[in-house]
């Protein structure tokens, strides 16, 4: 099973370390403006926390890695900066009425690094090779070689009941069940590229990205990527000048946050990222240097304490809201925090579609204490559980302890488990703690949410290729299982997953809206998750311009920073 | 005809320590309690597993496990870096490492002991005075700070207050001679204060004893000057210590940077074997440590010609040991 | 043996010092604070001198001078155990191969060779983290069972260092005049080594000794920058792992364990360094 969370130890570090921040974009004022008239050329340096696992579909890109991919390659559709999905490689997307059939059409006149044109061919590789499909063919063989490329991806497109292309730059989607925002499932929160078809179909797709982006590959390996200015790129400035302004990008993995400090401090990087999991200090810090100027994404990461609901303790309700209740989240914005951010309220965001502050088990000792008793009168046990922690990490340790001390409050006893990044990534997928804080939900969408609250993304069905595959061959028994892999907490809630899906296929905004607010409601009151903390993303740099300013190709600015940074195609260098 | 077989059974020896670490090393690997293709791969399915297994023989008991290890080690393959996008051979990352770290040791070397020579020596010449006092006052002070310690403390001033010097990376001779020391200033004063402070107080120690011996007195009554008497008689056989000293740390320099190196991520053989062991890539480790101990060997057959050269006592002993 | 009255001013200081450290060690925990874990959530990233923080806080609003005097006792137990184990088998080693000679020195050099071979700090990450694994991840490993576990690593890192010297040490002198007389008087080996070879070896193995206490100390704080220490940071590396992040803003997070570990170094050395120059006094008397 390929995990989202392979991109290296900083993006464990920081998805377990649980935290928050800024609920609306700030843009330092400070900050050393650049010139306004761009600059051409310029190598430049760009620290990051996260590693490269590969780029292949099931290589999964983390946050600050993901904006280095994002260099090579762009997606079909993009986010504005109010949320909204829109086209990008794409022209257009159309719907039928009842929300089950989408047509994608292609931009004219796009070629990919390679020299191959973006068209309908191409997308429907895609999303063949993303849902699977493409794999077929090894599946059905006598050992299930291919699974491995099965990524976390066929979760996310579980519903798509079939793909063909219509004419030479359209492509039509059928699904299962109705998705009036089915783009925010192709989006995936960014991570949905194109990838040119000679790279899916190549031996070396982990190793050798080919996309339409701005950039080229020059070299990539675990700890570094290098990207040189695609002298092709098919977008222009505003005054129809080549893009991008930049010769060249080096991402480099720095895991500690005192290099990237430092560095962006000193000059030797010119813009660097920090998640505020850990990194809130770094970030207030930065944000009063004059010299830097630091830019802060919204808080729309929420990062979730998955409660297993396979084992004891969290199989039982009692136990799952007294974990919730005991969690002191204004102290921990304080402490944790430094203030940057937000004390929780929901499961998600007040951004997002599904936030609904009703049932969320909020802090309050007594009701811990309360729920504790009760757990004890239900299993005759004190409660008591293990709390993985990636112990490398001075601050995630300093995160347990917080938690520990809190339950403690409760007459809850925690264990704190030191994990390596390796270990928790084995034992995340399938879920083999007690429970785990891990960053998982993200955006003012479902796209990146549903996948993680329900039990089977396919909703059970039985014309699923891949259910077909392993109804036929017995060593494939276990194949529908990606459809669920990503809920991590293993719970099934046949209530709340009617009104999730009830709500993806609603095309009434007021009624979506509602019901999504419903199953949030019917997740909170069962406590099947809960948080303690809202997470944002900074970038910050020096002597760059440029940065935000580039609206997107189907008009509108782009959301400014995001967990995956900036985008590079319209950034100079003033040095 | 004694030097040589003196000789042969130096190399004879050495292979053997290179044989028995590197066997040790892969023993250690062994007797994890876990399944090591699960920790290696952990987001691998079974079969690619299995593979794994079959491919460096974990399936062979632990002799044939190493000699299959030994046998690509000797054909130049060192293993494979395991992450869900695929695999990255270990040679090509250590051919990237090595001549980091090997720079950055060099110059080390080079700047401890060309300031810890005189250093010693006047302190040893001037043993109980105030020269004396204040070099080994200063230095016993910085030897007790870590590296780490100063190279942060450099990181503050030096990198980002004033800008001077860049805080991160490393620069090949390619982009420029200059900008390559730039890289280096930092790591290498960091790693060398404390190399500093040992190699004087190393030298001064074994010269005062020196100046004891009855062949100074001898060399005093004869009449000769201070200057030949401390570099000739005093120093010479002194040195043996010191240049044992610096060679035994060599090997621990080339792997043993590790803080440094992450500090001001100049990714060597340190932060190789150190991202090995946080990944948990044992076959790195295993190969890693290897190479390290290659160039022990390389580094003690160095300083065998070396003592052999400087202090005949030495080399006659072991002759006849 | 030395009087405290006859030594200089700053050995006194360090006598001084060192005595502080192993009093902290023994009853730190039985003086009157908070554990070191507690969260003074008003008072995050105080400076020293700071009202009910002599020495600050750091910014996870821990008290540095409880976090100070619980690393302390980590500290000083994870060196003084790691090196008295870790002398007493490598001097006894090298002392016997020196002495024995062939087969057995043999064997024991090319143990310590071996030993020698893998940098200190990889031989101990490598050590720490095979023997830290444990089958079944999801089970709770004690505290004490990673300081265990690191006592052993470092143990087996200082054993042949502090055997190679021995030995090395015990050569010089084994092949002096005075032994060899010893020697055709008819004395026994025995004899020899404790007549002759022990108290001659002994001032470079204690000066050793001193300085290894230091060289672990800081060793043991490197393994917690790398994230391999004391699980829970409770120690002076773990201070300085969760001081290093905060340096540019929150300097004293720093400097505070670096201060404490640097002065107990000093005063090691300084040790050391005396009951060398005591026993080498001795020498002449030979």
């Amino acid at each position: 099973m390929k995990s989202i969370f392979t991109g290296g130890r900083r993006k464990v570090v920081a998805v377990m370390a649980i935290a928050l921040v800024a609920s609306l974009t700030q843009v330092s004022s400070s900050g050393a403006a650049g010139a306004d008239t761009p600059k051409r050329g310029g190598n430049i340096t760009v620290g990051i926390f996260d590693s490269f696992p590969g780029y292949c579909m099931a290589d999964n890109l983390a946050n600050s890695s993901l904006m280095g991919a994002r260099t090579i390659y762009e997606t079909w559709v993009e986010q504005r900066a109010d949320g909204k999905i829109v086209p990008y490689l794409l022209k257009s997307f159309e719907h039928s009425a009842d929300n089950k059939t989408w047509l994608l059409t292609v931009r004219d006149g796009i070629k990919f690094h390679d020299g191959t044109p973006v068209d309908a061919t191409a997308l429907l590789l895609n999303i063949q090779a993303l849902r699977g499909a493409l794999y077929v063919n090894g599946l059905i063989g006598k050992t299930p070689k291919s699974t491995g490329k099965l990524g976390t991806a066929v979760g996310f497109t579980a519903n798509i009941q079939d793909v063909v292309a219509i004419g030479a730059m359209s492509v039509q989607v059928s699904l299962f069940q109705p998705e009036s925002d089915y783009p925010e499932s192709l989006y995936a929160s960014g991570r949905f590229f194109a990838r040119a078809p000679s790279q899916i179909l190549g031996a070396d797709c982990s190793t050798k990205p080919v996309g339409t982006g701005a950039f080229k590959l020059v070299s990539t390996e675990l700890t570094k990527l290098v990207v040189a200015a695609n002298p092709d790129y098919w977008r222009k400035d505003a005054k129809g000048g080549k893009l991008p302004y930049l010769d060249g990008i080096t991402f480099t993995f720095l895991p500690d946050a005192q290099p990237r400090v430092s560095g962006v401090k000193s000059g030797s990087l010119a813009a660097t990222m920090f998640t505020s999991a850990t990194e809130a200090k770094q970030i207030k810090d930065l944000q009063k240097n004059k010299n830097i100027t630091t830019i802060i994404s919204p808080t729309d990461y929420y990062p979730t304490i998955w409660m297993n609901h396979k084992i004891a303790p969290f199989s039982s309700k009692n136990a799952r809201l007294a974990l919730s209740h005991a969690l002191d989240r204004e102290k921990w914005l304080k402490v944790r925090q430094k203030g940057l951010g937000m004390v929780p309220d929901s499961i998600v965001g007040p951004n997002n579609i599904m936030y609904n502050k009703k049932n969320y088990a909020g802090f309050d000792l007594a009701a811990a204490k309360a729920d504790v008793a009760a757990y004890k009168t239900e299993t005759g046990k004190d409660l008591e559980f293990s709390l993985p922690y990636v112990s490398a990490s001075a601050d995630a340790t300093a995160n347990a302890i917080l938690i520990q001390q809190m339950c403690a409050a409760a007459g809850i006893k925690v264990n704190l488990l030191s994990q390596t990044t390796a270990e928790a990534i084995a034992k995340a997928f399938p879920m083999q703690y007690q429970m785990l804080p891990l960053l998982l939900m993200e955006g003012t969408g479902t796209g990146f949410i549903l996948p993680f609250l329900v039990s089977d993304m396919s909703a059970g069905n039985p014309n699923h290729f891949i259910t077909q595959i392993a109804a036929k061959v017995p060593a494939l028994k276990g194949l529908p299982v990606y459809f669920g892999i990503l809920n991590i907490s293993s719970f099934k809630d046949t209530v709340s997953e009617n009104l999730l899906f009830a709500a993806r296929g609603e095309s009434n905004m007021a009624k979506k809206k509602k019901l999504y607010q419903q199953a949030t409601a019917q997740i909170q009151a069962e406590a099947h998750v809960t948080n303690i903390s809202m997470l944002a993303y900074s970038l910050s740099y020096k002597n760059l311009g440029g940065v935000g300013e580039l609206p997107l190709a189907a008009g509108g600015p782009r959301r400014l920073v995001t967990n995956f940074g900036i985008d590079w195609t319209g950034v100079w260098s003033t040095k | 005809m004694q030097k040589l077989s003196f000789w042969l059974q130096r190399v004879s020896q050495l292979l053997v320590v290179l044989l028995l670490v590197t066997f040790g090393v892969s023993l250690l690997i062994r007797i994890i309690p876990v399944d090591l293709a699960t920790i290696v791969m952990p987001v691998a399915d079974e079969t690619q597993r299995a593979a794994f297994r079959a491919s460096i023989g974990l399936d062979k008991g632990p002799i044939g496990y190493y000699l299959q290890w030994l046998g690509n080690f000797v054909h130049g393959d060192l293993g494979n870096i395991y992450y869900s996008g695929g695999t990255e051979t270990v040679s090509g990352h250590l051919i990237k490492a090595m001549p980091r770290s090997l720079l950055l040791m060099s110059y080390t070397q080079i700047f401890a002991l060309g300031v810890a020579i005189p250093l010693g020596v006047l302190s040893a010449y001037r043993a109980g005075r105030r020269a004396d006092r204040v070099i080994s006052n200063t230095l016993f002070i910085f030897s007790s700070i870590p590296g780490f310690a100063i190279g942060l403390i450099l990181i503050i001033i030096v990198g980002t207050k004033f800008e001077w010097l860049p805080t991160l990376g490393y620069a090949t001779f390619s982009e420029g001679i200059w900008e390559h020391f730039k890289h280096m200033i930092m790591p290498v004063l960091s790693l060398s204060l404390g190399l500093i402070a040992q190699y004087t107080r190393l030298l001064r120690a074994d010269m005062i004893a020196s100046l004891r011996e009855d062949y100074v007195t001898m060399a005093m009554s004869k009449g000769l000057s201070d200057r030949r008497i401390l570099w000739r008689h005093v120093f010479r056989p002194s040195s043996v210590t010191l240049f044992t000293s610096a060679a035994l740390s060599m090997g621990g320099l080339i792997g043993g940077a590790i803080v440094i190196e992450s500090i001001f991520a100049t990714y060597g053989v340190g932060f190789e074997i150190f991202a090995a062991i946080g990944g948990r890539q044992y076959i790195m480790l295993q190969s890693c440590v290897a190479v390290i101990a290659l160039f022990y060997v390389f580094f003690n057959l160095v300083v065998d010609i070396g003592s052999g050269f400087v202090d005949p006592r030495t080399r006659d002993r072991r002759a006849n040991a | 043996m030395l009087k405290f009255k006859e030594l200089s001013k700053p050995t006194q200081l360090c006598v001084l010092w060192i005595g502080l450290m192993l009093f902290l060690a023994v009853f730190g925990s039985f003086l009157p604070f908070e554990h070191w874990t507690f969260v003074y959530e008003d008072d995050l990233g105080v400076t020293p001198f700071s009202p009910g923080h002599i020495l600050g806080t750091d910014n996870n609003g821990y008290d540095l001078l409880t976090s100070a005097i619980a690393g302390t006792r980590m500290s000083i137990f994870i060196a003084i155990t790691a090196v008295g184990l870790g002398g007493l088998i490598g001097s006894a080693l090298g002392i016997t191969a020196a002495f024995v000679r062939g087969k057995v020195d043999l064997v024991l050099s090319t143990a310590f060779n071996v030993g020698l071979a893998i940098p200190n700090l990889v031989l101990a990450l490598a050590l720490v983290s095979v023997l830290a694994s444990n089958v079944d991840m999801t089970v709770v490993v004690p505290i004490w069972r990673r300081v265990m576990v690191l006592i052993i690593s470092l143990t087996i890192v200082l054993i042949p260092i502090l055997g190679r010297i021995a030995r090395g040490a015990t050569l010089t002198w084994s092949g002096r005049e005075f032994v060899t007389a010893a020697r055709s008087m008819g004395m026994r080996d025995s004899q020899i080594i404790k007549k002759h070879i022990v108290p001659n070896v002994l001032p470079a193995l204690i000066a050793v000794a001193f300085l290894a206490i230091g060289v672990v100390i800081i060793a043991e704080a490197s393994l917690s920058l790398l994230g391999v220490g004391i699980p829970d940071g409770g120690s002076w590396g773990g201070m300085i792992a969760r001081g290093r992040n905060d340096l540019e803003y929150s300097p004293h997070v720093l400097y505070i364990p670096v201060i404490f570990l640097a002065i107990t170094v000093v005063s090691t050395n300084q040790i050391g360094e005396v009951l060398r120059n005591k026993l080498d006094g001795r020498e002449a008397k030979v």
